[in-house]
């Protein structure tokens, strides 16, 4: 499902990624452990395309990330669920915008009809906590399960 | 001990690392500018609305209606000056009825865009660049992006359109201001009474030169909007980067407005010498 072949990746002078390759199958976990600075992060975001490797190519399913225009792989990102270590929620946006915001913007039905969509009693219960307990990682985990990702990636 | 030269290499590397990099950030603004509109158009193309009318309208208020007073005022006190300064030194001549005609020419084809545009420059984006810039260093941009949202469209495109559609009102703003305070210097120091200020304005003032400052003020709308949500967006580390970055977009836009108003004059008066 997810494949890197020989990536490697420098930032400025300090060479990150050396020739990385993976392979990870449908159903597998897979956890990349390493000191700060290794290149943990760098791997995933490579994975999503929000970085181009130096070299090497990467895969997910049958398109490969690395050639892709702007426009298919934001299609392929819709795939993949990414959580992010500090929640990176809009801190602009209340609660419930946030979970809202994928619902509005990557599907048709209007707003009030795509939150019922969801298992609106539990989620309503679970936004009313979030907003008491300003836990913005619950948040994210609410959002996440309505695109159903072929691949989630914890960061 | 006498002070050696630097060897003519280095000094041709140093102008071509500063061509490079100078050719390399029009180059990121321009694309930057092409990809927002395609980004944009695409989700119009597919019958979706490109972003929030919330979004739109919260920075048309915070770039349109909140400057307002700030436009006004300064432009209101450099129309006092202007018409005070020029007043005094054409009364010597007896031609102090051209003061009207002066001072609104004057503004409405040049200085009332410039001056918003320098003013929007440092405030509005000033405010552009700092939260893009925080929300790029939180990662917000990138979790926008990884849910495969198109930013340009999502963040930008609002603050383009608020900023390319709100200058030419606030260049408007501050032509009445300064012309309201031209009259009243004409008023108090030059016995002009204002009826009379109005003819001589209308006299003056022709079609060509409002057309001229209004699409001015449309240009330097989005290359303002287009240098703050750049700077934002290309933020790199963490708060320190944010403020250096704002610093650097203010610059940017404040030296980009002037040397297109120059372009601007240059390009008008090859074609309309008179």
């Amino acid at each position: 499902m997810v494949e890197l072949r020989d990536v490697h990746m420098q930032f400025e002078e300090k060479q990150v990624l050396d020739g990385v390759s993976l392979k990870i199958e449908p159903q597998e976990r897979l956890v990349i452990m390493g000191q700060s600075g290794s290149g943990k992060s760098t791997i995933l975001r490579l994975i999503l395309g929000t970085l181009r490797p130096d070299s090497g190519s990467i895969f997910f399913k049958r398109f490969e990330i690395t050639r892709l225009r702007r426009r298919k792989l934001q299609q392929v990102r819709r795939h993949i669920g990414m959580v992010y270590q500090y929640s990176a929620l809009l801190s602009s946006r209340n609660v419930r915008d946030n979970v809202a915001l994928p619902l509005e913007e990557l599907t048709d039905k209007p707003r009030s009809r795509r939150l019922s969509m969801q298992n609106s009693s539990s989620l309503a219960w679970r936004i009313r906590k979030n907003c008491c307990q300003k836990s913005s990682a619950a948040v994210c985990e609410n959002a996440l399960p309505w695109r159903a990702p072929s691949c989630l990636s914890p960061n | 001990m006498a002070k050696t030269e630097p060897p003519p290499v280095l000094i041709a590397e140093g102008i071509g690392h500063v061509t490079r990099y100078f050719l390399r950030e029009v180059g990121g603004v321009f694309w930057f500018i092409v990809n927002t509109f395609e980004e944009t158009f695409e989700r119009i193309q597919h019958g979706r609305v490109p972003f929030r009318a919330a979004s739109f309208f919260r920075n048309t208020e915070r770039a349109g209606v909140d400057s307002v007073p700030l436009v006004g005022l300064v432009s209101f006190f450099l129309g006092l000056t202007m018409a005070l300064l020029t007043g005094y030194q054409l009364q010597r001549f007896g031609t102090e009825r051209l003061i009207p005609g002066l001072v609104s020419i004057a503004f409405t084809r040049e200085l009332g865009p410039l001056i918003t545009g320098i003013m929007l420059a440092a405030r509005i984006g000033a405010a552009f660049t700092a939260e893009l810039g925080t929300m790029q260093v939180s990662e917000e941009v990138e979790a926008i992006e990884a849910m495969g949202i198109g930013p340009l469209r999502f963040l930008v495109a609002p603050r383009m359109l608020a900023l390319f559609l709100l200058m030419p009102c606030l260049s408007t703003v501050s032509n009445i201001a300064a012309v309201f305070a031209t009259s009243l210097v004409c008023k108090a120091y030059f016995s002009i009474a204002f009826p009379y200020f109005l003819d001589l304005v209308k006299d003056s003032l022709l079609i060509r030169d409002i057309i001229t400052g209004i699409l001015k003020s449309f240009l330097f709308g989005l290359v303002i909007a287009a240098i703050a949500c750049y700077r934002g967006l290309t933020v790199k580390g963490g708060a320190a980067g944010v403020g250096a970055s704002t610093t650097s977009s203010v610059v940017t836009a404040i030296t980009t407005v002037i040397g297109f108003d120059t372009l601007y004059n240059v390009i008008y008066t090859t074609f309309y010498p008179t």
